[in-house]
């Protein structure tokens, strides 16, 4: 069975969201969509790559539909990176997401983060459709309801610890909490490397900023893309229980992107890109 | 966290680079501050010195300037000296030996000989009567004040009264004796003279004076004009030989005046190196006409010219003054411009750490507008750290320079002096520099590919 970090949550209860935890921290994770019809559940999941479909999730937290995503290249020819006709994630639900270098895993996050404009379809977070929001507005949308872990950590170099959190409260539409930054570093073991800059912290103590920072404006999801690319095997599995028993105790989706397996097996719910992203079958074949 | 906020952490984490462009930017600023502070100092200097309760000079024809620079602010050299008689010209009847008004007296109010040429310590001596300081106004309509002692009396032959900035450089008090040189910083020591008086300081090139009774300067050797068919010698040794038919200065003295062992000068064997006139205003005429008239009757004769002191000040300071003091500061400007060019190439050096640092931030949700304000804000925040810091070196510098412009042009300065309307633009002025040499870089923030720099293409 995996190691659980020393850390104890409960110091995380009173800065948690009064949200109702949907889901136990333990596999396997039961989705609101488990009331589903199995067999339905079953069609559905072999046309979507073995996601949950949007019309057939209860409360869908992260809902694609037809997007398609491609990138023009300097000699002028275009290469198709997403065709996806349905993705969706629940509330609540953790999910990883599999596939091969190049298969469009970054530009998929990027098109749900709202970083990128898909070129067609719908993309709706939290029942806000991006696609009709201008830039501006998925910014704000972004820093909301999203939190962001990546591979490289990408935590601010001239900010100490806490101002990595803080920063991204600034952004929020919530009020900058210097309080609820210091609970969130010391949930996840950081208490005494607060005013610690990147540099003075270990690749894990680093993480886990990431983690706290990605917390700071009670995003309803978090997609992280491989979190666990950048850190040694001792490190690696801390940083998957920290995400998924943190997201765990408040009730966030969380969708990690990984090509690694022993991460993928942890999660219950599995999908192959390839699988359910058309261009990337297109150019399989 | 504020905007500011994190501009001031981006600025700190760049420490040295940032150091290094307030600093740039900060002597920039400190060359500005110092041209411009100076600049209004040159400047109070020859205008304090256009208005010392006489409207015009008489002196040898000549260079007009050259005229008011040595009779007002004790630069430059004597044109050259003008007879006795030209002086009494000016003079009422009463102070004439013939009894009868002299040629411009209707259109004199106050006429001070000063005959120049002496030299103490590196100032220069002026020999000149009591009216000086007790007919002329210091040039605000106030009468001259004297910190020490009193003014010298016209029959104190070796009476001499000190500026503020002499009395402070030599150190001499009321009662110390001093004795001028001849000609020049090294020549022929004089009889000592007597400080009687130490004047208040006026901001003037009086400050820079050192006046004595023209009585005494006259008695001096070398002082005396030679006469035709006498052999010129110290003037003291030859008044037995004196013609007893030449009327003596003390006509114009006190009865009494001259003290026993002095004999004052007899009037043929004087000259004045100009007379400072304050003009009077003819019955049924304005001030302006009777010193108009008073000044073409003056020029139109050979011996004299006569010079408007404001006039000449202000053609100084239109054609050579003001051009220089514009051409320092289009200098000093450029190198503000150069200064603010290194933020930009600051800016652009880290761009591809900034380009990280951007696209980590939007990727937490910030816009394009927060990205382009956090760095122009950078800018900013250099451009007044090291705008303050050069306006703190530049009026260090007058600090430390004022000693000497009090010394040397008689304008007291000091680390507060101020250009004020110049320093208030400045602060704008630079800020709008920032904001332009950040320009570039802030576009460059704003349109950072955050995908691009946040993970390769998935």
């Amino acid at each position: 069975m995996r190691g659980w970090l020393p850390i104890c949550w409960v110091p995380l209860a009173p800065v948690l969201r009064t949200r109702p935890c949907a889901v136990p921290d333990r596999v396997p994770y039961p989705t609101v969509c488990r009331t589903i019809d199995p067999q339905r559940e079953n069609q559905v999941a072999a046309r979507t790559g073995g996601g949950l479909s949007c019309r057939t999730m209860a409360n869908p937290i992260i809902e694609l539909s037809n997007v398609r995503k491609s990138f023009a290249l300097p000699s002028g020819e275009t290469v198709n990176v997403l065709d996806i006709e349905r993705f969706a994630i629940a509330e609540g639900e953790h999910s990883v997401l599999e596939g091969q270098s190049g298969s469009g895993k970054s530009t998929l996050l990027n098109v749900i983060s709202g970083i990128m404009r898909a070129d067609a379809g719908r993309v709706v977070v939290d029942s806000i459709d991006l696609t009709r929001l201008s830039e501006a507005q998925r910014d704000r949308v972004r820093a909301d309801k999203l939190g962001l872990v990546f591979q490289q950590f990408n935590l601010l170099p001239g900010f100490t610890a806490l101002e990595n959190v803080l920063v991204a409260m600034t952004f929020g539409s919530g009020r900058l909490d210097r309080d609820r930054g210091v609970q969130l570093l010391k949930a996840v073991g950081l208490s005494d490397r607060l005013h610690h800059k990147p540099a003075a912290l270990s690749v894990g103590q680093q993480q886990r900023v990431a983690v706290a920072r990605a917390l700071a404006n009670r995003p309803r999801v978090i997609l992280a893309d491989e979190p666990t690319a950048s850190i040694d095997a001792s490190h690696q599995q801390q940083v998957i229980d920290l995400l998924r028993n943190t997201c765990s105790e408040q009730g966030i989706a969380l969708l990690v992107v990984t090509h690694a397996v022993e991460v993928a097996t942890q999660f219950p719910s599995r999908r192959r890109l390839e699988s359910f992203n058309r261009a990337a079958l297109a150019t399989e074949k | 966290m504020t905007l500011l906020g994190i501009a001031w952490r981006n600025i700190r984490h760049r420490m040295l680079t940032s150091v290094l462009t307030a600093l740039s930017l900060a002597l920039g600023v400190a060359l500005v501050v110092a041209t411009l502070v100076t600049g209004g100092i040159v400047q109070k200097a020859f205008e304090s010195g256009s208005g010392l309760g006489y409207n015009m000079i008489v002196g040898a024809k000549g260079s007009p300037l050259q005229l008011v620079l040595n009779s007002v602010y004790f630069i430059s050299r004597p044109i050259e000296n003008i007879p006795w008689s030209t002086y009494q010209n000016f003079l009422p009847a009463a102070q004439r030996v013939d009894g009868v008004d002299g040629t411009f007296a209707a259109s004199t109010k106050t006429a001070v000989p000063i005959c120049m040429g002496d030299y103490f310590r590196g100032f220069r001596v002026v020999g000149t009567n009591a009216a000086m300081f007790g007919q002329l106004s210091r040039g605000d309509g106030q009468a001259f004040q004297f910190s020490k002692g009193v003014n010298f009396r016209d029959a104190d032959f070796f009476g001499g009264v000190l500026g503020a900035a002499v009395a402070s450089k030599t150190g001499l008090k009321v009662g110390d004796p001093f004795a001028p040189t001849h000609g020049s910083h090294d020549g022929k020591v004089h009889d000592p003279f007597t400080v009687v008086g130490i004047l208040a300081q006026t901001n003037t090139p009086i400050d820079r004076g050192v006046f004595v009774n023209m009585e005494g300067f006259y008695l001096q050797e070398g002082h005396a004009k030679p006469v035709p068919g006498e052999v010129p010698n110290d003037s003291r040794n030859s008044q037995d030989s004196r013609n007893p038919q030449r009327e003596p200065a003390s006509h114009t003295l006190p009865a009494g005046a001259a003290p026993a062992s002095a004999q004052p000068l007899p009037f043929e064997q004087r000259e004045v190196t100009a007379i400072l006139l304050e003009t009077a205003s003819l019955p049924g005429l304005p001030s302006e006409l009777t010193g108009m008239g008073l000044r073409m009757a003056i020029n139109e004769g050979r011996d004299a010219q006569a010079a408007l002191p404001i006039g000449e000040i202000r053609q100084l300071l239109d054609l050579f003054v003001r051009p220089l003091e514009l051409l320092l500061l289009l200098v000093t400007a450029l190198v503000v411009v150069v200064s603010a060019m290194g933020i930009l190439v600051s800016m652009v050096g880290s761009s591809l750490e900034r380009s990280r640092d951007v696209a980590i931030m939007r990727a937490l949700g910030a816009r394009r507008s927060h990205v382009l304000a956090t760095v122009l804000i950078e800018a900013v925040l250099l451009a007044v750290g090291g705008g303050l810091a050069g306006w703190t070196l530049g009026h260090l510098f007058v600090g430390a320079v004022a000693p000497w412009i009090a010394t040397n042009a008689g304008v007291s300065a000091s680390i507060f002096s101020t250009s004020p309307a110049a320093e208030a633009l400045l602060v704008p002025f630079l800020v709008g520099l920032a904001i332009a040499a950040a320009l570039l870089p802030a576009v460059a923030a704003y349109r950072t590919d955050v995908a691009k720099w946040l993970q390769g293409p998935g």
